[in-house]
């Protein structure tokens, strides 16, 4: 059964970038330029599933998030959560989904354990529930200290424990590892993973291995539209098609990249971080030969290796370079 | 149900967020007590060498004056300020997304800000006034049950104009500073720790029509002249019709920003 069904979304917010001159001015206040930033978009998430949304900034991932949790409206289409239309009946099922939002807050002017359990009392939830997600999340001994002095992992993990407390059936999780360091992060990680269990997840990210590890299925953003949606392993096999080297060099310099990177059969070059080593993905198998004498010509090459594609590699060979 | 049992919820956290901002509260207390002290000592000082009455106050009217415009003060100057500000810091600290993801009544939580607002009110209130009755003698002469009802309608009349500012706020920058210079003006045109008749008179119409000056003249007709219900009728009818006006004003305007806010996301 599909818990969450979004047809045909449409969205448009007024275009800041647009600065008329003389009295296209006062017209473009009265009735402001608007820009598309959700076209057409349609997908259905099932009963316990893990749903990534993954897109650069300003695709439009945490717009369409706020309108299928009921927090705005869209101009189009229709969103139907655990059978209700949102945002109008967002009342009827508000006790049963939950979630965190990259940039929102908790009320800062309260301790963490303050905000959890007014937000108990909100959802009818026994004051017990806090305390063990005060447990699980590893915050006991910080509950009592205001929520201004938390560090960004800490607030992300009150934020997850607040959107734990009513069992949601639906979990929304926006970002919910930006900023942590990287010890938190596999933590919560595994925290989302276990929640699947209880709830259907839809998740936003900007981390490939994140959404790798986590997702059931994936829809990728761009520009506002859906490109491509699918299970992550049926998106790398899309991608087996083309090939991917990993290119140990003696250094590696920005004209390099930059040479590399005009290749026509090149799809993409990426610096490994940390490392003289080049991730390279190939438009064709075929130009393998042609890639490695341009590569010798100039450059001394410690090592080479074939490697399997990831999501990430998907996504910039669908979002583009 | 669901109102009532929120709005308690919402009410108890409202106050324990005022308990962090106990410190502005001190000060609200002490810039109060620093304002009534200084014209305590200024016109102690002008009746003490004459028989002097400017506007009708005199030596021995003057104390009960000024206690009654400090009492009522805070109850217009907190709906002005940090009643109106509760509102637009939820929108800067993104703390309203949470709330209204959650099945919370945004009505319970109107509510319970103006209520926890209230009960500072009535605190500080209740502080300056005991300090008072320990340093000065004075009598009031009227019904404190009359007096409450003044207290309550002017913090009604003024709560809806704090929320419809603090609705302004969430939508436009600046509204704060704009409460501050609100607060301050009508401070010096409504005769808080002066009479009116210290403006000439083409202002003193203009001044006397002001809410504000309703209400602190009809709690110091009922505090120096002992006034009854029917003396001051008028009076309750006028802050009743502004109660009315301002919360419908600030029902409408927060009707109209989450309309918005829903059209580029709460």
């Amino acid at each position: 059964m599909n818990e969450i069904v979004v047809k045909n979304i449409v969205k448009y917010y007024p275009d800041k970038e647009y600065k008329p001159k003389g009295l296209k001015r006062i017209k473009n206040i009265v009735a402001p330029k608007k820009k598309k930033v959700l076209d057409n978009v349609d997908f259905e998430i099932k009963k316990g599933e893990i749903f990534g949304l993954l897109g650069s900034n300003g695709a439009g991932k945490t717009s369409l998030m706020k309108m299928i949790s009921g927090l705005m409206e869209t101009d189009e289409g229709e969103i139907f959560v655990l059978g209700e239309k949102m945002p109008e009946n967002k009342k009827k099922i508000a006790g049963r989904i939950n979630g965190v939002f990259a940039r929102a807050n908790m009320w800062w002017e309260l301790t963490g354990k303050q905000n959890l359990l007014t937000y108990a009392k909100i959802y009818g939830v026994k004051k017990e529930k806090a305390e063990e997600l005060i447990d699980f999340f590893g915050l006991r001994g910080k509950e009592n200290l205001y929520s201004d002095l938390y560090s960004t992992g800490e607030v992300m993990r009150f934020c997850l424990a607040k959107s734990f407390l009513n069992d949601p059936e639906i979990l929304f999780l926006d970002e919910p590892t930006i900023g942590l360091d990287p010890v938190v992060a596999i933590k919560v990680r595994e925290m989302i993973k276990k929640r699947k269990k209880k709830s259907s997840i839809i998740l936003t990210t900007h981390n490939m291995e994140e959404a790798d590890f986590l997702c059931d299925r994936v829809a990728i953003i761009n520009k506002g539209r859906i490109i491509k949606t699918g299970t992550p392993e049926s998106l790398k096999k899309e991608l087996k098609k083309e090939e991917i080297f990993e290119v140990e060099f003696d250094k590696v310099s920005s004209k390099l990249i930059e040479n590399l990177d005009k290749l026509k059969y090149v799809e993409s070059v990426n610096l490994l971080e940390d490392t003289q080593s080049l991730r390279i993905i190939l438009k064709e198998k075929t130009q393998v030969n042609h890639l490695m004498k341009e590569i010798q010509r100039e450059n001394k090459i410690q090592n080479i290796q074939k490697v399997s594609p990831t999501l990430e590699d998907v996504f910039v060979h669908l979002v583009g370079k | 149900m669901r109102f009532v049992s929120d709005f308690v919820v919402l009410t108890i956290a409202e106050i324990r967020k005022y308990y962090r901002w106990k410190e502005r509260i001190i000060w609200d207390i002490f810039g109060t007590l620093a304002f009534l002290l200084s014209f305590l000592l200024v016109w102690g000082a002008v009746f003490s060498s004459s028989s002097v009455e400017i506007g009708g106050l005199n030596k021995d009217n003057y104390i009960i004056f000024l206690v009654t415009g400090s009492l009522l003060w805070p109850a217009i100057g907190i709906c002005l300020g940090p009643l109106s500000s509760a509102f637009v810091r939820e929108k800067y600290h993104r703390s309203s997304t949470y709330f209204f993801l959650s099945p919370a009544s945004r009505f319970a939580f109107l509510f319970a800000k103006a209520v926890a607002s209230m009960i500072e009110v009535l605190l500080i209130s209740l502080l300056i006034l005991m300090l008072i009755i320990f340093s000065y003698e004075f009598t009031f002469k009227g019904s404190l049950i009359l007096a409450g009802m003044v207290f309550f309608l002017t913090f009604l009349s003024f709560s809806g104009v704090g929320m419809t500012l603090a609705v302004l706020g969430a939508w436009r920058e600046g509204i704060s500073e704009i409460s501050f210079i609100l607060s301050e003006v009508l401070m010096l045109l409504s005769g808080v720790f002066y009479p009116l008749e210290v403006f000439p008179e083409s202002l003193r119409a203009f001044c006397e029509v002001l809410p504000t000056t309703q209400a602190i003249s009809t709690l110091r007709m009922i505090g120096m002249e002992g006034a009854t219900l029917t003396q001051i009728m008028p009076q309750l009818i006028y802050l009743a019709i502004f109660s009315i006006i301002s919360i419908s004003i600030a029902y409408f305007a927060f009707r109209r920003i989450e309309k918005k806010a829903m059209l580029i996301g709460i």
